[in-house]
């Protein structure tokens, strides 16, 4: 349902992306790792049709993100920036019919429950903590019936109860719905928690994927941190 | 003292570096280096003309020739007769009466300029002090009275008070309409920027148009709120300070302010459109707020020069419109208006298509094109 081959971004004289490919099936939350600048972002920003790529291709739910069809795919698409944030001047609840006023769904109640910010819906964000305002902007982006969830750091500033909460969340989401879910995160513990399968990427390579136990195995590893580094340090 | 440099350096480094502070310079820069070159240029010009004097006599007494006389010595060039041309040749025309003596009532005819409309022929002044003090006289001032004329005719007070009203709104509306335009939508988008907000929507079923186009309609909201509630507290002020009647002060015809504001609103579409390509390439508020300002105000900067000038020549710039269409409303010639109107429809249009092709989801998201 998402798929990447070899694609290729250049800012300038930066080779952003040097051939990244990979493929994401229905109902499956794959990872993707990699250090400061390996070209996660990159990747995810193309595939939600935000980019275009230099080279090779993007598709989601077999549409090209080039296309003007990928336009109707969007509808089933959902995208987590890194660094977004909802706006100050509003209540938690306005942002999420915000949200799902762009996707034309009403799915409040959902989302609310889901943010788990109770009464504090109703006051504005500019009130919140980073952690709250992060399952805001993922509580609503995940009741607007996606098919197709690209996910950067999802659990960014969260505390761990919540980040507990929201990986439970989005692995019961593409369970349950069949969804694709495409994981981006530092942090390798929640990577082995949650994905399926994982790829790393560095310099704008993919450089080793597959599951998570099948790569601790390969490289006699104790858990993936041990994997990405020898990879780094191999490289 | 370690500690202290460390410290001094590290400021000096982080400031000059950030784009918010070179910004704000570079942009005070220019709008100081604009600012002279245009009301330098606008005094200039004034003074020219000020200097430029008629003298139209016919016949008058010795004293009156003795008069003429002290006014060609100071510049003033001496005619027979008046015609309307003289007006436009001169920046005053000098009538010597035909019973010229002290003390003495001189009228003086001038074309509109804006605030110095009313203003006294100092030459004037200067030549009655010499006749006086040539025949053994105490200095004696004549008095001025200046007429103005616009479009060949002459003006009543009344029309000179409502002229000035027409052409001051008019300029406000073509200087303040599109900052208040730019300034909101570097809100807009610098809200947007900052946020991170721009890449989840445009990763939503919105597309890149309905986003700029979203944008517009908003900062053209925020401007007309905010230009409206001014403008009850401006009418509010002038009605305090011009009392009793504001209408008398300020009579001011619908029609042409009508096709003044209408007029502005298609200019601020062209600022709206610079400002929101340019807004999108920064990253933060901040920024927005202060390098949109730079980009426009030098743009709008040429109609502080109208405020002084008799309009006539400047509308080849747009950005003067809403004052040339008054003219041109008041000197009976609605065709010209019209024309002015048009034109500035033609360049909304172009902007904000430009805007619309320019800002792609790319362009909006990174600030900058695809290579």
């Amino acid at each position: 349902m998402i798929k990447a081959h070899s694609l290729v971004k250049k800012f300038g004289a930066v080779e952003a992306l040097r051939g990244v490919s990979l493929e994401v099936a229905p109902g499956e939350v794959v990872g993707l790792i990699g250090p400061n600048g390996a070209g996660k972002t990159t990747t995810l920003r193309i595939l939600a049709g935000l980019l275009s790529p230099d080279g090779g291709y993007a598709e989601v739910m077999g549409v090209r993100t080039t296309s003007k069809e990928f336009a109707k795919v969007k509808r089933r698409l959902a995208y987590l920036p890194e660094e977004v944030m909802p706006y100050d001047n509003i209540s938690g609840r306005a942002f999420i019919e915000f949200i799902h006023g762009l996707y034309g769904v009403d799915n409040v109640k959902e989302a609310v429950e889901m943010s788990g910010l109770g009464a504090r819906v109703d006051d504005k964000v500019k009130t919140y903590s980073r952690g709250m305002k992060r399952r805001l902007v993922l509580a609503a982006l995940l009741t607007v019936g996606a098919s197709v969830l690209l996910l950067d750091e999802p659990t960014a500033g969260v505390d761990v109860v919540h980040a507990v909460e929201i990986r439970r969340a989005v692995k019961q989401y593409a369970a349950e719905r069949k969804a694709s879910v495409l994981y981006s995160s530092h942090n390798m513990l929640e990577v082995e928690a949650v994905c399926d399968r994982v790829y790393f990427i560095n310099s704008g390579v993919v450089v080793e994927s597959g599951a998570p136990r099948a790569l601790m195995e390969r490289y006699g590893a104790a858990d993936l941190e041990e994997v990405f580094v020898r990879l780094i340090n191999k490289q | 003292m370690g500690a202290v440099w460390a410290i001094v350096e590290k400021d000096l480094k982080e400031v000059l570096s950030s784009r918010y502070f070179i910004a704000s310079l570079l942009g005070g820069f220019v709008l100081l280096i604009a600012l002279g070159a245009v009301m330098g240029g606008s005094v200039k010009a004034a003074a020219s003309s000020f200097a430029k004097f008629a003298v139209v006599v016919d016949n008058t007494t010795q004293l009156g020739w003795m008069f003429v006389d002290e006014l060609a010595r100071r510049g003033g060039v001496v005619y027979r007769g008046f015609s309307a041309e003289l007006l436009d040749k001169y920046g005053f025309v000098v009538f010597v009466p035909a019973n010229f003596s002290f003390p003495a009532v001189v009228e003086l005819a001038s074309k509109y300029r804006g605030v110095f409309a009313f203003s006294n022929l100092p030459a004037v002044d200067a030549a009655a002090e010499a006749v006086a003090e040539r025949i053994g006289l105490p200095p004696r001032l004549v008095e001025q009275r200046v007429y103005v004329y616009f479009g060949g005719r002459r003006l009543s007070l009344e029309e000179v008070g409502a002229l000035f009203s027409a052409f001051f709104f008019s300029w406000l509306f073509m200087f303040i309409v599109p900052m208040m335009v730019a300034s909101t939508a570097a809100v807009a988008v610098g809200v947007e920027k900052e946020k991170k907000m721009f890449e989840l929507i445009l990763s939503t079923p919105a597309t890149a148009t309905s986003v700029v186009v979203a944008k517009f309609f908003s900062a053209l909201l925020l401007a007309v709120v905010q230009f409206l509630l001014y403008a009850v507290a401006f009418a509010y002020y002038i009605s305090a300070v011009t009392a009793p009647s504001p209408t008398a002060a300020l009579p001011l015809d619908f029609n042409v302010l009508a096709y003044a504001l209408a007029s502005a609103f298609a200019l601020s579409i062209v600022v709206l459109s610079m400002s929101f390509l340019v807004a999108v390439r920064t990253e933060d508020l901040k920024t927005a707020q202060s390098v949109v300002p730079a980009v426009v105000v030098p743009m709008l900067l040429p109609s502080f020069a109208a405020l002084f000038t008799t309009v006539d020549g400047m509308e080849w710039y747009p950005f003067t419109h809403p004052m040339s269409i008054a003219a041109s409303l008041l000197m009976g010639q609605p065709h010209r208006a019209v024309a002015y109107l048009l034109i500035d429809a033609a360049l909304a249009a172009a902007a904000a298509a430009l805007a619309l092709r320019l800002a792609t989801p790319q362009y909006i998201v990174l600030g900058r094109r695809r290579r």
